[in-house]
């Protein structure tokens, strides 16, 4: 594979919800870890700025578990630091930890309980837990308070630690894969609640899916993984415009590398497949404008798959 | 304004404030929505929409700076008083301009010749009056 | 198909560490029975059984696995497993059953028939106790005390009466037609449908992990099973577990035993275990003369199976928590209202083996007390205070290990349940031993015993010093080792 992309950030500039003055949500500098010997996570630095969005994508076994993991500090890191609220997450206070609320992948805590005692028992430790938004949720999914957890589908069960998470009233919501186990209507509402979080109180999100259009939606910033590699974080609606496909007939394509490419392609027919990037005066690089060259315009799906597959 | 007039394609290469934008912009310069008219709040189009209330925002601002819209003391947007109910057709072909050029574009590779094209086009405006 | 496919039929299906374990205990029983016909010709009948011993274990844990892939298949679809499950059960017969008698029978001069005869009962007799209901599979590890009592010796025929092999085959024969009765049952069973009493070992077997292995394939089934089969939800008392109490809050977040329950819930849930326990009593009371030699005998007999049963349930428990993702342990380390990472550590250790060691405490308390008052001299308290002290050392050395994010070699854990079992086996006929003064025999055979357990105290010494340093320098008790 044939990848030149540096990590590239920007920031959105139209800010509306600003977050209290503090350190950065989540903030994490050269994070390297290692299973086996196998490189899972190499020298990731990624933040997660005070009322943003950020949208964590990559194919599967691309290292997003283990980049939440580290991120939160549940795991060891072989090189690195992560932060959350600004202070180390390997020695997270009881203040940091009210503040944050996590789902991992596939939760299986306290499986015996039954959803109304889980609920109880967790809220319990946590000073603002919203027992109203507990119960008015639980109505509005349709969850039985008298079940026991371990006998629910997998996308019920991900509706009752979304109800534990967002109980919490958290100001950081991190979610592992929260869509992959809801249909189509709990997933748009999913959705829905994550805008009005941000929306009403600011909660900086950081949620992974391999699903794009979940995040075309409601992500403000999308962050992309690749074999354990950072190779884009921007602002979601730059993206777009910054970047596109050029189609190159054979007779180019032994020259190169070009100005603003970032990953190529060879096709079939000899062709060259291009992803682009704008310059610093927001023009398309000069082989875009070569007769033969086709230029497309991609959506987030087109170029997931045009960079990683 | 009621906010499911707005339609959000998020898988589309254009970005979702853009097309807020646009259909904003579209809808004022056509006089569907009359000068004073309120609009939706941020989190009311996020609600709905399920999307990032930074980019409903933006495109809001976006609008306010070209003085299409107006920041009303305490109740959100509107749709600039001051604003020209119809634009000059200069400037309302200035916003179709980009649909034009892809139609262009599309016909082209197509190979077909423009007389169809824009004979089947007239129809169509005719067919809408 | 060739043979290694067959073959592997037996060893695909159970995790490098128990193959380790099983293989382990396979080569000391073989050894044992060869090192007991060379030394011993007398006692051929003896050697027999010890290699009987282990093959019981082999077939139970290892080839009642092999069956759970043709119940895997059969639910999957998979054509032509029937074929080679049978053909692997041929082959482990002839390896395991055929050839050690021919080898036994040449050596000690006993009958081929009979030999063969006994290896075959045991050998069935794993399988089939892993296929009956739970209620009726406990009484199997009752069976050789119980041969041993003497209404039931005196019906037996002995391994010289002329119609001692045809006795064996016969039963062998009826133990075939059981075990292939209830695995026929098992194939088309739905796993679900199987409450507290009536699942058998081997599908438990398949959703419960033990020390070693299955941590991968672990699903939401298993836990609903879990779940119902001990009804925790409605036993567990969470007044007083929150914020502030971490002890008591971290029992709740380990659940299963170390969740807060009252005295009569937890009777109820081991009652599985209390009643055949129980029954057997009553059966020796019949047996011996009097009741004191009865108490004495089950008293003894708890000393040994208690500590034994509990020795691995903190590493087991911990072990899959801190290995699964999206367990506790992703919860708590997000969890505020436990206390800064010292406090932390020091409740988790509280809560699990801490809590574990109390359980066992009380136990070798009220054993202790029944030993003393059935009248045995004060060393036979050594039967329970020994086995006890390494089932507590042996929780909190692993549990430190898991905890500290280490990792523990198979090769440590056979050497240490080989070693441990040896010595608990061996502990009782020492503690009991009507010593002559000045009697050679006796003190060598103290030395072996005490070595032995010098032997497990260090290995466990070491393992949980290892793992305490691991433990203490971890920024937070909650990290997860996968």
């Amino acid at each position: 594979m044939n990848i030149v992309a540096t990590p590239m950030h920007s920031h959105a500039t139209d800010n509306a919800v600003l977050a209290p003055n503090e350190g950065a949500p989540l903030s994490s500098h050269g994070l390297m870890k290692f299973y086996d010997g196998k490189c899972v996570l190499r020298d990731v630095s990624l933040e997660l700025q005070p009322g943003s969005v950020l949208g964590l994508i990559g194919r599967n076994g691309s290292g997003k578990s283990t980049l939440i993991r580290a991120m939160l500090g549940l795991i060891e890191l072989d090189a690195g630091e992560a932060q959350v609220f600004g202070g180390p997450a390997l020695a997270m206070s009881d203040a940091v930890k009210e503040k944050l609320g996590y789902v991992p992948q596939q939760p299986d805590a306290l499986a015996w309980m039954r959803v109304g005692q889980m609920l109880d028992y967790v809220g319990r430790f946590y000073p603002h837990w919203d027992r109203a938004y507990v119960e008015h949720t639980l109505d509005r999914w349709m969850l039985s308070r008298n079940q026991v957890l371990a006998k629910l589908s997998p996308g019920e069960r991900q509706r009752v630690e979304l109800i534990r998470a967002l109980a919490t009233r958290p100001q950081l919501l991190v979610l592992d894969e929260p869509a992959a186990a809801l249909d189509p209507v709990a997933r748009r509402d999913l959705l829905r609640e994550l805008a009005l979080r941000a929306a009403d109180a600011g909660t900086s999100v950081l949620f992974s899916t391999h699903i794009v259009s979940d995040l075309e939606r409601v992500a403000s910033h999308i962050a992309f993984l690749h074999e354990g590699r950072l190779l884009l974080h921007t602002a979601l609606d730059d993206l777009k415009e910054r970047y596109a496909r050029l189609q190159l007939p054979a007779a180019l394509a032994s020259q190169g590398p070009f100005a603003g490419e970032i990953h190529r392609r060879r096709l079939d027919h000899g062709g060259l497949s291009l992803v682009i990037e704008r310059d610093a005066d927001r023009d398309w690089p000069v082989i875009a404008r070569e007769g033969e060259a086709h230029l497309d315009v991609l959506g987030l799906e087109d170029l997931f798959v045009e960079i990683a597959g | 304004m009621d906010v499911s007039l707005l339609l959000i394609r998020p898988a589309a290469p254009e970005p979702i404030y853009r097309q807020i934008v646009g259909q904003l912009r579209r809808m004022i310069a056509s006089g569907q929505l009359p000068p004073g008219e309120p609009l939706p709040s941020v989190r009311e189009v996020a609600g709905v929409h399920a999307i990032n209330p930074m980019t409903v925002s933006r495109a809001y601002s976006l609008l306010e700076a070209e003085g299409v819209l107006e920041r009303l003391r305490g109740k959100g947007m509107a749709v600039a008083a001051t604003h020209r109910r119809v634009q000059s057709e200069d400037k309302r072909m200035q916003l179709i301009e980009p649909h034009l050029r892809e139609l262009a574009r599309q016909a082209r590779e197509l190979e077909l010749s423009p007389e169809p094209v824009l004979r089947r086009l007239g129809d169509l405006l005719e067919d809408e009056e | 198909m060739n043979a290694m496919t067959v073959w592997k039929t037996t060893t695909a299906t159970i995790d490098s560490g128990q193959r380790a374990f099983m293989g382990g205990v396979l080569a000391i029983v073989s050894i044992a029975t060869l090192s007991l016909l060379h030394y011993e010709t007398s006692a051929a009948s003896a050697a027999v059984f010890v290699f009987g011993f282990g093959l019981v274990f082999w077939w139970a844990f290892v080839v009642g696995r092999a069956l759970l892939l043709q119940r895997d298949a059969r639910l999957l679809r998979v054509p032509g497993v029937d074929r080679t499950v049978a053909l692997n059960l041929a082959m482990q017969f002839v390896a395991l059953v055929v050839l050690p008698a021919t080898v036994i029978a040449a050596l000690s001069g006993l009958r081929f028939a009979a030999v063969s005869g006994v290896l075959a009962c045991l050998a069935i007799g794993g399988i089939v106790w892993q296929v009956l209901p739970r209620w009726a599979s406990i009484f199997i590890v009752f069976l050789p005390s119980l041969m041993q009592s003497k209404p039931i010796r005196d019906v037996l025929p002995g391994w010289n009466d002329p119609g001692f092999a045809g006795f064996v085959w016969v039963l062998a024969c009826v133990l075939v037609t059981l075990a292939g009765w209830r695995w026929r049952a098992l194939l088309v069973a739905d796993a679900d449908g199987f409450g507290q009493w009536n699942m058998p070992m081997v599908i438990q077997m398949q959703r419960q992990v033990g020390i070693g292995g299955g941590y991968r394939n672990f699903d939401v089934n298993a836990l609903y099973a879990a779940a119902k089969r001990t009804g925790l939800d409605r036993q567990v008392q969470l007044r007083g577990a929150g914020p502030g109490q971490p002890v008591a809050a971290l029992r709740v977040w380990l659940g299963a035993a170390f969740a807060p329950q009252s005295l009569r819930a937890r009777l109820s849930q081991n009652l599985y275990v209390l009643l055949p326990m129980l029954i057997v009593g009553v059966f020796m009371r019949l047996s011996l003369s009097g009741w004191r030699p009865a108490l004495n005998w089950t008293a003894m007999m708890m000393s040994l199976f208690v500590p034994a049963m509990c020795a691995g349930i903190v590493p087991a428990r911990l072990g899959r928590l801190y290995r699964n993702a999206g367990s506790e342990i992703a919860l708590l380390a997000t969890l505020p209202g436990l206390g800064g990472g010292a406090l932390a550590k020091r409740s988790l250790l509280q809560a699990s083996a801490g809590w574990m060691s109390r359980i066992m405490l009380a136990f070798a308390v009220c054993d202790g007390a029944v030993l003393l008052l059935g009248g045995n001299r004060p060393t036979s308290l050594l039967v329970v205070a020994l086995p006890t002290l390494a089932a507590i050392a042996m929780n909190f050395a692993l549990a430190y290990n898991v905890i500290g994010g280490l990792r523990i070699s198979p090769t440590v854990i056979v050497a240490l349940c080989v070693l441990g079992l040896t010595a608990i086996c061996l502990t009782p006929s020492l503690a009991f031993l009507q010593t002559q003064p000045g009697s050679l025999a006796s003190w060598d055979f103290a030395g072996v015993v005490a070595g032995n357990w010098l032997l497990v105290f260090v290995l466990l010494t070491w393992l949980g010093w290892r793992g305490r340093a691991a433990y203490r320098l971890r920024p937070h008790p909650f990290l997860l080792n996968s």
